[in-house]
């Protein structure tokens, strides 16, 4: 396996794909962190980055997913190596190493969120302790949720020669995710698009605020994360074991 | 002994038979040209040899083992193949397609320098695999077959597309490679001139069945009134109109 996964990292020499990723890296933060901070939102700073963050997440950590799974297999399809690796090591073997490597990837990005995330609060001088407990439990979801996206994006991608397959699923559940996030109240379309599960992570509700006063009176509660982690840990394992068993019985 | 034995190999796609209760024979160290017309069966033969195609009934032995889930990785590991089109990362030279190779099956990388001065790409070696002619994409796809040194080699219509030159060139390239390498080598092709006098043994397959397999000048001997251009057509052609 650590054979395969260095394989990975030689096929993807002169991809670009590290750049790609900054790249996509900085997008997200200009559009996190750009905007005006007032006084109120400073002094609810780190509350109030854990409350809007799911829907940039949502926008965003979707669309990496596909770059990134649509990258590493389109090598794989416009060379038809395919049939040449089967040759050479086991079909399942190669599935798991392809969607490790982009798993990996895609912590990254998380990391690197995360991480950025932090940094700017404490630079912006956000008042308050930090709140670490929160944004471990933050960083755990949006993790989860992305490796979530990734496993059914990875199979997409894997399985079909025409990346426009996996481009089409995706951006179509990344646009029912964020419907479903401003429809809170249709409580099983949250459920079921795993596009949307960073709306879960909405672990952080808002109150009290108004047109008028804004947000001096504001305060944020811990929701109910119900059985959240055991709802994407599921959807994990059943992506994973239908995409590699179609991948593996698919002749090439 | 039989290097490539198969039994009764048949493989369906949804309902039309397209490799047909086909028994072959591979002598250790022979050549053996597969023939057949363009959709005879050949590249589903051979995909099935290599575990890429699953049979739909009969049996497969290679080096006396059979071919089935249990032993389908040590055998493959003495195989070598190139299957229809080559296979390559068009962004990567050709120095790093064969490292990828390398690094999965556990090779020295002195086999790469090694397979590719034997194909003559040494001095293209830094190039973009992307900016090869089809010639030099073909001669990559043999240096990755035999990159392992394997015993077996399975070549699925390596000179197609190639000019008479190339042809000529990996000719006698893969005539070389019994003695000089103690290779089996079974090689495809829809053109009758270029396997003759290249293989020792052939096979002559249509519409997935077999039918002729043995040296080529005892199928020369059966009609001597006709060229062997003319019996091959007639082999092929008369199943077509069935
Ligand atoms: N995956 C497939 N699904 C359905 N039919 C196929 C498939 N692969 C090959 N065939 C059919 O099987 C026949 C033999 O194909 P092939 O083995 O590629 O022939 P050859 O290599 O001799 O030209 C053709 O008629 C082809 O259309
Ligand atoms: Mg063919």
């Amino acid at each position: 396996m650590i054979r395969l996964l260095k394989c990975e990292y030689l096929k993807t020499r002169r991809r670009y794909l590290l750049l790609t990723v900054i790249a996509a890296m900085t997008v997200y933060f200009i559009w996190t962190f750009h905007g005006s901070y007032n006084a109120e939102g400073i002094r609810h700073g780190w509350a109030l980055f854990l409350y809007q963050q799911p829907v940039v997440n949502t926008i965003f950590m979707p669309f990496f997913c596909i770059i990134i799974a649509s990258r590493l297999s389109a090598i794989e399809h416009r060379g038809a190596m395919l049939k040449q690796l089967c040759t050479m090591t086991d079909k399942g073997r190669l599935y798991d190493a392809k969607l490790i490597y982009g798993m990996f990837l895609m912590s990254f990005c998380v990391a690197v969120s995360w991480i950025g995330a932090v940094l700017f609060g404490m630079y912006k001088g956000y008042s308050g302790v930090f709140p670490l407990g929160l944004y471990g439990l933050y960083f755990i979801y949006t993790l989860l949720t992305v490796l979530e996206i990734y496993t059914l994006q990875h199979f997409l991608a894997i399985i079909s020669k025409n990346q426009s397959v996996g481009f089409f699923v995706g951006i179509t559940g990344e646009f029912a995710g964020l419907f479903s996030l401003f429809l809170p109240n249709i409580e099983w379309l949250r459920k079921l698009v795993p596009y949307g599960h960073f709306g879960q992570l909405d672990f952080i509700g808002m109150y009290g605020w108004t047109k008028t006063e804004h947000m001096r009176n504001v305060y944020f509660k811990l929701m109910d994360t119900e059985n959240f982690v055991f709802v994407v840990a599921l959807l994990i394992l059943i992506f994973y074991i239908t995409g590699r068993y179609i991948f593996v019985r698919k002749e090439v | 002994m039989d290097i490539v034995k198969t039994k009764e190999l048949t493989k369906v796609y949804k309902g039309s038979v397209c490799v047909d209760n086909v028994n072959m024979k591979v002598k250790e160290k022979s050549i053996y040209g597969f023939l057949g017309p363009n959709g005879a069966g050949k590249s589903t033969t051979l995909k099935m040899l290599l575990g890429l195609v699953h049979p739909t009934g009969g049996e497969i032995h290679i080096f006396g083992k059979e071919f089935n889930r249990k032993n389908r990785g040590e055998i493959l590991k003495r195989t070598g193949s190139l299957i229809e089109s080559p296979s390559y990362y068009g962004h990567l030279t050709a120095y790093e397609n064969l490292r990828i190779y390398t690094t999965i099956l556990g090779l020295p990388e002195k086999n790469i320098d090694k397979v590719l001065s034997i194909v003559r790409l040494d001095r293209q070696k830094g190039k973009r695999v992307s900016a090869y002619s089809l010639g030099m994409k073909q001669r990559l796809g043999l240096a990755s077959a035999l990159l392992s040194f394997p015993e077996l080699l399975i070549l699925d219509e390596p000179v197609n597309g190639l000019d008479p030159a190339g042809i000529q060139e990996m000719r006698e390239l893969i005539s070389s490679l019994p003695q000089k390498y103690d290779m089996t080598v079974m090689v495809s092709s829809h053109i009758l001139s270029e396997i003759d006098r290249l293989a020792d043994e052939v096979g002559i397959i249509a519409n997935g069945r077999i039918m002729y397999q043995g040296p080529l000048d005892a199928l020369h001997k059966t009609d001597s009134s006709k060229s062997l251009e003319e019996i091959f057509i007639d082999l092929t052609g008369k199943e077509k109109s069935l």
